[in-house]
């Protein structure tokens, strides 16, 4: 999430969703909450019953809309603009927070002279290099008035999702120059106004579908409560991320909250929901291809990191917490390579590999189509169903030599090469597959963590069945074998393999809850990795407390530095810590939140200024005078004895450099930065571009959509150009709370298939008689790449907007059918292309273009791959008499 | 799937929407269909026959001379004819058939099924019983017939006339006491089963005493006034059950029910009038016979065509939403909770 | 391990002893708070090991299980409203038993299979049960029904066997909204009434509780709801039958007309004519 940490520091939500009910006005735009997420929506109502206004900005009328106080209805891709005009909104009518805005942001910074903003420059940024549709980021197009212009690429251009510390060191150097009365023209405020200044409620209104009326009341409401007393809350999910502006619109939301003061403080924030099980802790400990755990860059052939020395003096911060950045690296390689790595070799650096490209999922799958790669794991992933272009997906894996694919059930991935609506004919697919089967969640001990940072871990209660067994257990054992088949080589390149700690292995039999013994032989001990991943001193191996601790000496080792505490002493499991106290929604001994156990980041920012509390309403963390302390309700995210009025001496460095009232030190400047120099690759500030796929031109500029945007040009991933007469609707995407994903674990069980068990799509009424189609009757929905049919839903839970004078219909498609499973649909991803976007290869699902007719597909749909489950279970419960069976077992 | 809704007004079809939210179930009953089918409706007729002819033939034994023994032997063995199949009728609808004595496991009058349970049990062995003792006087038992010689026939019928006259009528009552409202809405169903069994028992006899050529004269004169005056209160007692549903009788007057209804009501109507006219023709013959045994034949087919349709009305009635809705509306007998709070706040 | 008893005729005629009584209790359902998650649905189906109940797509809104059944206990109601001003208004409710304090079904039973358990809970012992099918008719709120796989009646069971052991049913437990509350009946009514008036204040005036209190010859459900809208809207009659309230009165008619022919029958066959 590049845009929460080019503005705050930290590319994670900034909040918990807990500390929703603190709210007093939450805006969930880009999230359908009570259906994704509707455990944690639970603050969301309870906000709500305290009186909090709750504005659902969506293209469709969803769960989440019933439950909000107020539902405004927009076209799919315009939120840059529902944002933009809140901000002007802010700005036109002076009701930023001034205390708040000038010494916590840099509104106040002044921006070189070389920046030309793209209201000025018919949609595009000073910087952009038309011949790669890319920004020049290493020029200093973007940067603070004073900053030297770096020396090198800051991030190299195949690196997708930066590291943080690249983020940061957009600021190398001097101090800012700053004009707290804003009169400079050039500073971030004045360019903020300028920028924003044509985003009116009439043009919202005209491009967004909404009336003037409901933009207004949720601009309304978003400035009312905001200041001293109240505070308001954004929470976003894939709703935003999926478009090719999606890093943008999270930026718009995130400069919307650094103005109204609601970042670091109970009941603001910008709440980013994630999508999967645990998928931020596979960010923080990544599957990511350019980061190393702990949001540091993976080294890049084309910078020519040679010695750790250069690679260091590349990724070099001189302010902000980022200086530690030495100490992270050097324990993560004594972490990876044990004794054999030491100062003499560079502490094993040269094991690191070096990316070459972009090597994210859409690109390989992409190359994998071409017949450039020849294997692939697929462990909790289904492509064949679950990828934008399916289609594409599908034949990318049917060029593989091979195809390894872990699950608890034969999802698509495993049987595109014989059912699916490509008819496939098995003889011509090389591909040999091979089905692994998956431990479920009771089956295997391990750590989530969940959208909130929060690492929370779970016990084994029984072993898996049969061969089944844990993805840990098999990357383990598959570890081993490798390390056996390449034992004596004297290749520098298998070093790093050979090197490898592995010793993970149980030192005592595994013990189940029962008190039996695990008939499993060779699962690997699961605390020992989190150990690990927590750091510990070389010398006598006592875990780390807190990241403080880590050095660069290699005395020390750890797995991921933010993760540091999480195991602070021998026996001592900080994710298994259950202790809610009633009537408190600050529980640190509830399993344990990275950075340090931090619920709320940012949270220096809950005092004012001079340390005290805004409000009494509104307390959080403070400066305890006497103690000379910051306390709080949660863990203070700032140095805990820096006073307020603390200011840097001229020329420190590092923390040192961070002024007492800055909250985001993350940051070279302590700043939250309403004006990012850099860390976004599409521009400094938010501006609205249409979807690549779209029926309506951009209102503001000639350049239609995200210049830096790449499509790939291959035959199965065509793109209806602008306002295309064969593909005029507009399709959205979205989730159904009964099911899951792709479906993969949701369409294999009864229970739910029964609550959905069809694929559908919504459409209005005013579009259902336009296409004479009614409730309940088939329709075929198609787009450039391929149609699927489904059910008609008709309802007036759609809507059809008025867009530049004219009817937009929006066709809403749920996401969670495929050819595989107890029940079966055409899926969404059928439709969707890849389009791929400058900041995180993130794809454009959630605005593309279509079309809808009534009738079916001419080649039958997918019959069910296995049978319904009749009965969930026939055994009697073990141990169990007769009388104290389930009723449901009774027959 | 749900029928779509009519497209031919001006706003487009809404689809999975409406615009009063009390429509959005409306193919959904409030009430699930009872379970009951044939099986009842054949023990409810079979039933009333055994407990109507049970019921005139011990009032015969009670209250009439020696001539009258014949009939209420007739009365008992068709009493107990017409009993061996209920209990099996009833087995086979049970959902749970080897578990049918557990309808005995208690003794419970306030459910009328419980009631009635007992009282079929009852009744059958006081048919039983009575029937053994005419065979043992006729000396067919000879192992045990001197036991059963001794008992008191006057006896046995006034003891057997309780269980009869409950058997005859909690049928309807059980019904009654649901909430179907077709059987729900009106008090007399319990009532107009109560008839129906006193005048298909008494055609049954009739019917049994013409085709065996048993019985004295007297007796099909006393059979024919009696199934005239049955039919013709059943006929009004139906016609008051019909009146007091009001809306909920929509259930059992329309569709083919109606007409299965009709028919009930015509032939215990016309079968009353040939028996009436029977009794004013008077004298004797194979003609008269051949009248009695139409009139005897149409009442029990009035009968079960009653039983019968009033039973699958059950399923109508339960189905029908709007019905269901609009019976269980505030009224007197509740303002209903959302009426109640209303005027609370 | 208890010794069981051999599964024959006597099973179920044997009587034991039954447990002390215990505070009543039940569950209050605001449907202001519903999401329309379904969780219920699914942690019901789960605890108690309860099948699916088919794979219609129904088209009634979201609600493809579209009512309570033998084997789906909790059942959320999707009333989808099209605003005549323009917009939606979409209205969730979690409906169950209502575990009624004067329960028809329990009344009808002629095997004593249902009863109120020490809980206060209108319980079928599936044990006694032969499915006979008279509380299917009986129940006014169509909550009973007869499985076709065993042949007995089934609804909530109020999680009996949870509570035994202290914990809270299972929908309850799972609805991530406390749209579900779980609790002593008396208390739950009191936290209702103040829920009513607090909804009401915020603008809900014609919202109203479904059942907390006696309503004519209806008695008060322990389980009941916070609803906003009239209850046909989620399939609910506004004023229950409560079908033992009209026996007495049926069995008099049916007595008197029995009486009266039965005079008539003594008259007539008193001498031979």
């Amino acid at each position: 999430m590049p845009s929460l940490s080019a503005t705050f520091g930290r590319g994670a939500a900034t909040t918990f969703q807990e500390d929703l009910q603190s709210s007093d006005c939450i805006l969930i735009m880009g999230s359908n909450m009570a259906e994704a997420h509707p455990v944690g929506f639970r603050f969301v109502v309870k906000a709500r019953e305290k009186g909090a206004k709750v504005f659902h900005v969506d293209p469709h009328f969803s769960r989440t809309s019933a439950c909000a106080t107020n539902y405004v209805p927009i076209r799919t891709g315009t939120d840059i603009v529902f944002l933009g005009g809140i901000i002007n909104q802010v700005l036109q009518q002076e009701r930023w927070f001034k205390e708040y805005v000038l010494p916590y942001t840099n509104a106040a910074t002044i921006i070189n002279d070389q920046y030309v903003d793209a209201e000025d420059n018919g949609g595009v940024f000073s910087g952009f290099d038309p011949e790669t549709k890319l920004y020049e980021l290493d020029k200093a197009h973007w940067h603070y008035a004073g900053e030297p212009t770096p020396s090198a690429a800051v991030v190299p251009p195949e690196a997708k999702a930066q590291a943080w510390n690249q983020t940061s060191a957009a600021v190398k150097r001097g101090t800012p120059g700053r004009d707290f009365t804003l009169q400079h023209p050039n500073c971030v405020l004045n360019i903020l106004r300028r920028h924003y200044a044509r985003y009116t409620p009439e043009m919202v209104a005209n491009t967004c579908g909404c009336t003037q009326e409901q933009f207004l009341e949720v601009a309304e409401q978003m400035m009312l409560n905001s200041g001293r007393e109240r505070t308001g809350a954004i929470v976003y999910a894939v709703g935003w991320t999926q478009h090719t502006t999606g890093v943008q619109i999270i930026r718009a939301a995130a400069i919307l909250q650094l103005l109204l003061g609601n970042a670091g403080r109970p009941g603001g924030g910008v709440m980013a929901m994630r999508g999967h099980a645990s998928i931020q802790g596979s960010t923080d400990i990544p599957t990511l291809y350019n980061l190393l755990p702990g949001y540091i860059p993976q080294p890049a052939k084309s910078r020519q990191c040679n010695t750790l020395a250069d690679y260091l003096e590349q990724e070099k911060v001189e302010r902000g917490y980022w200086v530690n950045l030495p100490k992270f690296v050097v324990s993560l390689l004594k972490a990876w390579y044990g004794d054999a790595a030491t100062q003499e070799n560079d502490w094993g650096f040269s094991w690191v590999p070096r990316i070459t490209e972009d090597h994210s999922q859409l690109p390989t799958f992409v190359k994998m189509a071409e017949g450039k790669v020849r294997g692939l794991f697929l462990m909790g992933q289904n492509p064949a169903a679950g990828a934008p272009n399916a289609r594409l997906n599908r034949e990318a894996l049917r060029q593989l030599d091979w195809l390894v694919v872990r699950d608890f059930f034969l999802l698509e991935s495993a049987t595109f090469w014989k059912d699916g609506p490509d008819r496939p004919d098995p003889a011509t697919i090389g591909t040999e597959i091979f089905f692994l089967p998956a431990a479920a969640g009771a089956e295997k001990p391990g750590t989530l963590t969940n959208t909130q940072r929060l690492i929370q871990w779970h016990d084994k209660a029984m072993d898996p069945p049969g061969d089944c067994r844990s993805d840990l257990w098999f990357i383990w054992n598959l570890g081993r074998h490798l390390k056996s088949l390449y034992a004596g080589s004297a290749e520098p390149r298998d070093g790093g393999l050979l090197n490898l700690t592995w010793n993970y292995a149980h030192d005592q039999p595994e013990v189940l809850p029962d008190g039996s013994v695990s008939r499993l032989q060779d699962e690997p001990d699961t605390e020992k990795v989190l150990r690990e991943i927590n750091g510990y001193r070389i010398s006598d191996g006592s875990q780390l407390k807190a990241f403080d601790e880590i050095t660069d000496d290699g005395s020390t080792a750890c797995g991921c530095w933010i993760y540091t505490g999480v195991y602070p002493e021998e026996g001592c499991n900080r994710s298994r810590d259950r202790i809610a106290v009633p009537g408190r929604h600050v529980n640190p001994d509830w399993a344990f939140a990275w950075p340090a156990n931090r619920r709320m980041m940012y949270n220096r920012a809950s005092a004012d200024p001079d340390g005290n509390p805004w409000s009494e309403r509104k307390r959080y963390v403070w400066w305890d005078g006497e103690q000379k302390r910051w306390t709080g309700l949660d863990v203070p995210d700032f140095p805990l004895d820096k006073p307020p009025d603390y200011r840097a001496a001229p020329g420190a460095t590092g923390m040192d450099f961070i002024d007492g009232d800055s909250p985001f030190f993350m940051h070279s400047d302590g700043k939250g930065w309403l004006f990012a120099p850099g860390g976004i690759k599409d521009g400094p500030l938010p501006t609205h571009y249409e979807p690549v796929e779209s029926p309506a031109s951009n209102p503001l500029y000639e350049q239609r959509s995200n210049p830096t945007a790449s499509i790939p040009e291959v035959p199965l991933n065509p793109i209806a150009p602008p306002a295309d007469p064969d593909y005029p609707l507009v399709a959205t995407t979205y989730r159904l709370t009964e099911h899951y994903l792709s479906g993969g674990m949701s369409r294999f069980d009864s229970w739910l298939n029964e609550l959905q068990p069809a694929m559908f799509v919504e459409i209005s009424p005013e579009l259902a008689s336009e296409r004479g189609v009614q409730h309940g009757d088939w329709v075929v929905v198609s787009s450039p790449r391929s149609a699927i049919e489904a059910r008609a839903m008709v309802t007036p839970r759609m809507h059809s907007l008025r867009v530049e004078g004219r009817t937009v219909h929006q066709v809403g498609i749920p996401i969670h059918f495929g050819y595989a499973g107890e029940v079966t649909g055409g899926q969404a991803n059928e439709l969707i292309p890849i389009i791929i976007d400058a900041n995180v290869s993130m794809h454009e699902g959630k605005a593309f273009t279509c079309q809808v007719r009534k009738g079916r597909l001419s080649q039958p749909s997918d019959t069910p791959s296995v049978p319904v489950a009749s009965r969930p279970q026939q055994e009697p419960m073990p141990d169990t008499p007769t009388q104290a069976q389930p009723e449901g077992r009774s027959a | 799937m749900r029928t779509t809704q009519n497209n031919s007004d001006a706003r487009p079809d809404l689809g999975a929407a409406h615009l009063n939210p009390r429509d959005a179930y409306r193919d959904v009953p409030i009430l699930k269909q009872p379970t009951w089918n044939h099986e009842v409706a054949a023990y409810f007729f079979l039933g009333g026959v055994s407990a109507g002819s049970a019921l005139i033939g011990s009032i015969a034994e009670m209250v009439g001379s020696e001539s009258r023994k014949e009939l209420a032997r007739t009365a008992h063995y068709v009493s107990l004819a017409t009993l061996i199949p209920c209990p099996f009728l009833l087995i086979a609808d049970l959902g749970k058939p080897a578990r049918f004595h557990h309808m005995l496991r208690i003794f419970k009058p306030s459910s009328p099924m419980n009631l009635g349970s007992w009282a079929l049990t009852a009744h059958g062995a006081g048919a039983t019983v009575t029937v053994l003792c005419m065979l043992a006087r006729k000396g067919k038992l000879p192992l045990i017939g001197w036991a059963l010689r001794v008992l008191p026939e006057r006896l046995l019928a006034g003891l057997g006339i309780p269980s009869s006259f409950v058997l005859a009528g909690y049928t309807g009552v059980l019904l009654g006491t649901t909430s179907v409202p077709v059987w729900h809405d009106s008090p007399l169903l319990g009532a107009l089963f109560m008839s129906s069994s006193l005048s298909t028992g008494a055609a049954f006899l009739s019917f049994a005493s013409s085709l065996t050529d048993r019985g004295h004269e007297s007796d099909r004169h006393a059979l024919s006034l009696l199934g005239c005056l049955f039919s013709v209160v059943e006929f009004c007692v139906l016609m008051g059950y019909v009146a007091t549903l009001k809306h909920s009788a929509t259930a059992l007057i329309k569709g083919r029910l109606g007409t299965l209804l009709a028919g009930a009501a015509g032939a215990i109507c016309v079968g009353a009038l040939i028996e009436m006219a029977t009794l004013l023709l008077g004298g004797s013959g194979r003609k008269r016979d051949a009248l009695a045994l139409t009139s005897s034949a149409l009442t029990l087919v009035g009968g079960g065509l009653l039983r019968w349709a009033v039973v699958r009305a059950g399923r109508v009635s339960a189905a029908d939403r709007e019905g269901t809705l609009n019976a269980m509306g505030p009224s007197e007998r509740s303002p209903g909770w959302r009426a109640q709070n209303q005027t609370q706040a | 391990m208890e010794v069981e008893v051999n599964p024959g005729l006597l099973e179920g005629l044997v009587k034991s002893e039954p447990p002390p009584a215990h505070v009543p209790m039940g569950f209050f359902t605001d449907s202001t708070l519903c999401i329309g998650c379904k969780a219920c649905e699914v942690a019901c189906k789960q605890w108690n090991g309860l099948p699916a109940d088919g794979m219609e797509w129904t088209g009634q809104s979201y609600d493809n299980t579209r009512q309570l059944s033998a084997t789906t206990w909790r059942h959320v109601t999707f009333t989808e409203q099209a605003l005549p001003q323009g917009g939606v208004r979409w209205l969730f409710n979690s409906d169950v038993c209502k575990h009624c304090t004067e329960a028809p079904c329990r009344q009808a039973c002629p095997t004593g299979a249902i009863i109120r358990n020490e809980f206060d809970n209108v319980y079928v012992q599936q044990d006694i049960c032969n499915g006979c099918g008279y509380c299917v008719a009986a129940c006014p709120f169509g909550v009973l029904a007869r499985s076709e796989a065993d042949g007995t009646a089934h609804k909530c069971t109020l999680c009996y066997d949870r509570q035994k052991d202290g914990i809270e049913p299972a929908c309850a437990k799972a609805c991530p909204t406390d749209s579900i509350v779980f609790g002593p009946v008396e208390q739950l009514r009191r936290q209702a009434r103040q829920r009513l008036d607090e909804v009401r204040a915020k603008g809900q005036p014609q919202a109203y509780l479904y059942g907390a209190e006696d309503a004519g010859e209806y008695k008060r459900l322990n389980a009941f709801f916070l609803l906003t809208e009239e209850p046909a809207a989620y399939n609910l009659p506004e004023a229950p039958y409560l079908p033992s309230a009209s026996m007495r009165r049926k069995y008099m008619w049916s007595a008197a007309v029995g009486l009266g022919l039965s005079l008539l029958s003594a008259v007539i066959l008193r001498e031979p004519t």
